[in-house]
Protein backbone atom coordinates (compact mmCIF):
# COMPACT_ATOMS: atom_id res chain seq x y z
CA UNK A 1 0.00 0.00 0.00
CA UNK A 2 1.35 3.37 -0.92
CA UNK A 3 2.08 5.87 1.79
CA UNK A 4 2.33 8.71 -0.65
CA UNK A 5 0.18 11.65 0.32
CA UNK A 6 -1.84 13.09 -2.53
CA UNK A 7 -1.58 16.75 -3.35
CA UNK A 8 -4.72 18.59 -2.43
CA UNK A 9 -6.75 20.19 -5.16
CA UNK A 10 -5.97 23.53 -3.55
CA UNK A 11 -2.24 23.25 -4.27
CA UNK A 12 -2.59 22.44 -7.98
CA UNK A 13 -3.96 25.13 -10.30
CA UNK A 14 -7.05 23.87 -12.15
CA UNK A 15 -5.39 24.11 -15.55
CA UNK A 16 -2.57 21.84 -14.37
CA UNK A 17 -4.69 18.95 -13.30
CA UNK A 18 -3.43 15.86 -15.08
CA UNK A 19 -5.50 13.07 -16.56
CA UNK A 20 -4.61 9.72 -18.07
CA UNK A 21 -6.12 9.73 -21.53
CA UNK A 22 -7.31 6.65 -23.42
CA UNK A 23 -9.72 5.79 -26.17
CA UNK A 24 -13.12 4.43 -25.20
CA UNK A 25 -13.11 1.00 -26.74
CA UNK A 26 -16.01 -0.99 -28.12
CA UNK A 27 -15.91 -3.76 -25.54
CA UNK A 28 -16.53 -1.13 -22.89
CA UNK A 29 -19.40 0.53 -24.70
CA UNK A 30 -17.38 2.95 -26.76
CA UNK A 31 -18.19 4.32 -30.21
CA UNK A 32 -17.28 2.72 -33.53
CA UNK A 33 -13.58 3.02 -34.14
CA UNK A 34 -11.31 2.92 -37.19
CA UNK A 35 -8.44 0.72 -38.31
CA UNK A 36 -5.90 0.96 -41.09
CA UNK A 37 -7.34 -1.07 -43.97
CA UNK A 38 -4.10 -2.90 -44.69
CA UNK A 39 -3.73 -3.85 -41.03
CA UNK A 40 -7.27 -5.22 -40.89
CA UNK A 41 -6.69 -7.21 -44.08
CA UNK A 42 -3.36 -8.58 -42.88
CA UNK A 43 -4.92 -9.63 -39.60
CA UNK A 44 -7.82 -11.36 -41.31
CA UNK A 45 -5.45 -13.15 -43.69
CA UNK A 46 -3.24 -14.30 -40.82
CA UNK A 47 -6.22 -15.64 -38.93
CA UNK A 48 -7.58 -17.42 -42.01
CA UNK A 49 -4.20 -18.88 -42.88
CA UNK A 50 -3.25 -19.59 -39.28
CA UNK A 51 0.07 -17.85 -39.51
CA UNK A 52 1.72 -15.18 -37.43
CA UNK A 53 0.37 -11.69 -37.89
CA UNK A 54 2.94 -9.06 -38.75
CA UNK A 55 1.50 -5.57 -38.74
CA UNK A 56 2.27 -3.41 -41.77
CA UNK A 57 1.54 -0.30 -39.73
CA UNK A 58 5.14 0.72 -38.92
CA UNK A 59 5.88 0.66 -42.63
CA UNK A 60 2.72 2.61 -43.42
CA UNK A 61 3.55 5.26 -40.83
CA UNK A 62 7.08 5.54 -42.12
CA UNK A 63 5.86 5.96 -45.66
CA UNK A 64 3.25 8.53 -44.68
CA UNK A 65 5.74 10.58 -42.68
CA UNK A 66 8.16 10.38 -45.57
CA UNK A 67 5.67 11.96 -47.91
CA UNK A 68 4.29 8.77 -49.41
CA UNK A 69 0.75 7.49 -49.57
CA UNK A 70 -1.69 8.45 -46.82
CA UNK A 71 -2.81 5.69 -44.48
CA UNK A 72 -6.16 4.38 -45.59
CA UNK A 73 -8.57 3.94 -42.71
CA UNK A 74 -11.84 2.00 -42.52
CA UNK A 75 -14.54 1.99 -39.87
CA UNK A 76 -14.45 -1.23 -37.89
CA UNK A 77 -16.98 -3.97 -38.57
CA UNK A 78 -20.39 -2.69 -37.38
CA UNK A 79 -21.30 -6.16 -36.12
CA UNK A 80 -18.81 -5.61 -33.29
CA UNK A 81 -20.73 -2.62 -31.97
CA UNK A 82 -24.11 -1.78 -30.58
CA UNK A 83 -26.60 -0.85 -33.25
CA UNK A 84 -26.59 2.83 -34.06
CA UNK A 85 -23.41 3.58 -32.19
CA UNK A 86 -21.71 6.70 -33.64
CA UNK A 87 -18.32 6.87 -35.27
CA UNK A 88 -15.64 7.85 -32.83
CA UNK A 89 -13.84 11.16 -32.66
CA UNK A 90 -10.72 9.49 -31.31
CA UNK A 91 -9.09 6.10 -31.35
CA UNK A 92 -5.60 4.78 -30.99
CA UNK A 93 -4.23 2.06 -33.20
CA UNK A 94 -3.13 -0.64 -30.83
CA UNK A 95 0.48 -1.66 -30.84
CA UNK A 96 1.60 1.67 -32.22
CA UNK A 97 1.48 5.25 -31.13
CA UNK A 98 -0.77 6.39 -33.91
CA UNK A 99 -3.53 8.66 -32.60
CA UNK A 100 -6.49 9.05 -34.93
CA UNK A 101 -8.81 12.03 -34.49
CA UNK A 102 -11.85 13.21 -36.37
CA UNK A 103 -11.07 16.43 -38.15
CA UNK A 104 -13.48 18.37 -35.96
CA UNK A 105 -11.85 17.08 -32.78
CA UNK A 106 -8.36 17.74 -34.07
CA UNK A 107 -9.32 21.24 -35.10
CA UNK A 108 -10.91 22.01 -31.75
CA UNK A 109 -7.91 20.72 -29.83
CA UNK A 110 -5.14 22.03 -32.04
CA UNK A 111 -6.70 25.41 -32.65
CA UNK A 112 -7.26 26.14 -29.01
CA UNK A 113 -4.65 28.40 -27.53
CA UNK A 114 -5.04 26.43 -24.34
CA UNK A 115 -4.07 23.12 -25.90
CA UNK A 116 -2.61 23.57 -29.32
CA UNK A 117 0.33 25.87 -28.95
CA UNK A 118 2.75 24.02 -26.75
CA UNK A 119 2.61 20.31 -27.55
CA UNK A 120 4.38 18.76 -30.49
CA UNK A 121 1.91 16.74 -32.48
CA UNK A 122 3.54 15.08 -35.42
CA UNK A 123 0.90 14.90 -38.07
CA UNK A 124 0.69 12.28 -40.73
CA UNK A 125 0.99 13.74 -44.20
CA UNK A 126 -1.82 15.78 -45.77
CA UNK A 127 -3.66 16.33 -42.53
CA UNK A 128 -0.74 18.41 -41.36
CA UNK A 129 -0.86 20.82 -44.26
CA UNK A 130 -4.62 21.12 -43.94
CA UNK A 131 -4.50 21.90 -40.27
CA UNK A 132 -1.49 24.15 -40.60
CA UNK A 133 -3.13 26.34 -43.16
CA UNK A 134 -6.31 26.51 -41.15
CA UNK A 135 -4.42 27.46 -38.03
CA UNK A 136 -2.72 30.36 -39.66
CA UNK A 137 -5.99 31.74 -40.88
CA UNK A 138 -8.38 31.12 -38.03
CA UNK A 139 -6.55 30.14 -34.88
CA UNK B 1 -5.15 9.78 -43.63
CA UNK B 2 -7.64 8.66 -46.22
CA UNK B 3 -11.09 7.42 -45.25
CA UNK B 4 -14.39 7.22 -47.12
CA UNK B 5 -16.51 7.26 -43.97
CA UNK B 6 -15.07 10.18 -42.03
CA UNK B 7 -12.53 12.94 -42.23
CA UNK B 8 -9.65 11.79 -40.07
CA UNK B 9 -6.26 13.06 -39.09
CA UNK B 10 -3.43 11.09 -37.56
CA UNK B 11 -0.80 12.12 -35.06
CA UNK B 12 2.22 10.74 -33.35
CA UNK B 13 2.67 12.36 -29.96
CA UNK B 14 6.27 13.45 -29.51
CA UNK B 15 6.11 15.60 -26.41
CA UNK B 16 7.81 13.72 -23.60
CA UNK B 17 8.43 15.81 -20.50
CA UNK B 18 10.57 15.42 -17.42
CA UNK B 19 7.67 16.21 -15.11
CA UNK B 20 7.27 13.16 -12.87
CA UNK B 21 8.30 13.59 -9.28
CA UNK B 22 10.13 10.29 -9.08
CA UNK B 23 10.49 10.35 -5.31
CA UNK B 24 6.81 10.92 -4.66
CA UNK B 25 5.38 8.76 -7.42
CA UNK B 26 4.73 5.09 -6.88
CA UNK B 27 6.26 3.33 -9.85
CA UNK B 28 8.19 0.35 -11.12
CA UNK B 29 11.49 1.25 -12.68
CA UNK B 30 15.03 0.13 -13.27
CA UNK B 31 18.16 1.79 -14.56
CA UNK B 32 19.19 0.93 -18.09
CA UNK B 33 22.41 2.39 -19.44
CA UNK B 34 22.36 5.14 -16.87
CA UNK B 35 18.76 6.15 -17.50
CA UNK B 36 15.73 5.31 -15.40
CA UNK B 37 13.36 3.11 -17.36
CA UNK B 38 9.81 3.32 -16.00
CA UNK B 39 7.83 0.20 -16.71
CA UNK B 40 4.70 1.09 -14.77
CA UNK B 41 3.26 3.95 -12.75
CA UNK B 42 0.91 3.03 -9.93
CA UNK B 43 0.51 6.51 -8.61
CA UNK B 44 1.47 9.78 -10.21
CA UNK B 45 3.09 12.78 -8.57
CA UNK B 46 4.22 15.66 -10.72
CA UNK B 47 6.40 18.70 -10.52
CA UNK B 48 3.41 20.91 -11.10
CA UNK B 49 5.50 23.91 -12.04
CA UNK B 50 6.98 21.99 -14.98
CA UNK B 51 3.61 21.19 -16.54
CA UNK B 52 2.57 23.17 -19.59
CA UNK B 53 1.86 21.32 -22.84
CA UNK B 54 -1.70 20.08 -22.88
CA UNK B 55 -0.87 16.57 -24.12
CA UNK B 56 2.31 14.70 -23.35
CA UNK B 57 3.98 11.62 -22.05
CA UNK B 58 6.08 11.70 -18.91
CA UNK B 59 9.68 10.68 -18.36
CA UNK B 60 9.85 8.23 -21.22
CA UNK B 61 6.81 6.26 -20.06
CA UNK B 62 5.63 6.41 -23.62
CA UNK B 63 2.60 4.18 -23.61
CA UNK B 64 0.59 6.29 -21.19
CA UNK B 65 -0.78 9.48 -22.69
CA UNK B 66 -1.46 12.34 -20.34
CA UNK B 67 -3.43 15.55 -20.79
CA UNK B 68 -4.15 18.67 -18.78
CA UNK B 69 -7.52 20.01 -17.77
CA UNK B 70 -7.94 22.35 -20.78
CA UNK B 71 -7.78 19.37 -23.15
CA UNK B 72 -10.48 17.59 -21.13
CA UNK B 73 -12.61 20.72 -21.04
CA UNK B 74 -12.61 21.06 -24.82
CA UNK B 75 -13.53 17.41 -25.34
CA UNK B 76 -16.38 17.71 -22.87
CA UNK B 77 -17.62 21.01 -24.24
CA UNK B 78 -17.84 19.58 -27.74
CA UNK B 79 -19.21 16.19 -26.60
CA UNK B 80 -16.65 14.35 -28.66
CA UNK B 81 -17.03 10.56 -28.61
CA UNK B 82 -14.32 8.04 -27.85
CA UNK B 83 -12.32 9.92 -25.23
CA UNK B 84 -11.84 8.71 -21.67
CA UNK B 85 -10.02 10.46 -18.89
CA UNK B 86 -9.00 9.54 -15.39
CA UNK B 87 -7.62 12.25 -13.16
CA UNK B 88 -4.29 11.31 -11.63
CA UNK B 89 -3.01 14.66 -10.35
CA UNK B 90 -3.94 15.72 -7.84
CA UNK B 91 -4.82 12.18 -7.00
CA UNK B 92 -7.68 12.84 -4.60
CA UNK B 93 -8.68 9.90 -2.51
CA UNK B 94 -7.64 7.27 -5.04
CA UNK B 95 -4.57 5.35 -3.93
CA UNK B 96 -3.62 3.94 -7.29
CA UNK B 97 -4.73 5.43 -10.54
CA UNK B 98 -5.67 2.07 -11.98
CA UNK B 99 -8.29 1.77 -9.25
CA UNK B 100 -10.21 4.64 -10.74
CA UNK B 101 -10.68 2.83 -14.02
CA UNK B 102 -14.29 2.39 -12.99
CA UNK B 103 -14.60 6.14 -12.75
CA UNK B 104 -13.59 7.29 -16.19
CA UNK B 105 -14.96 10.68 -17.04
Amino acid sequence: MSSIEPASTETVPPDRRVYVFEDHQADEGGPRSFSPRLVAEALAAAQAGNYRFVSPLPRLIGQALGGGAPIEMIADDPSHFRRGVPLTDYCKVSGERLMVFSRRAADALRCSRRTGSSSRWRAIRRSWSAISSRRTSTC
Amino acid sequence: MACDQAELVGYLLETDLDVLNIERSDLASRPIKGKLFISNVYKYAFHTERLGPAIFTANGHAWRDLVLQPFVDIVRANRFAGFRFCRVWPAGSERLWSHCRENWV
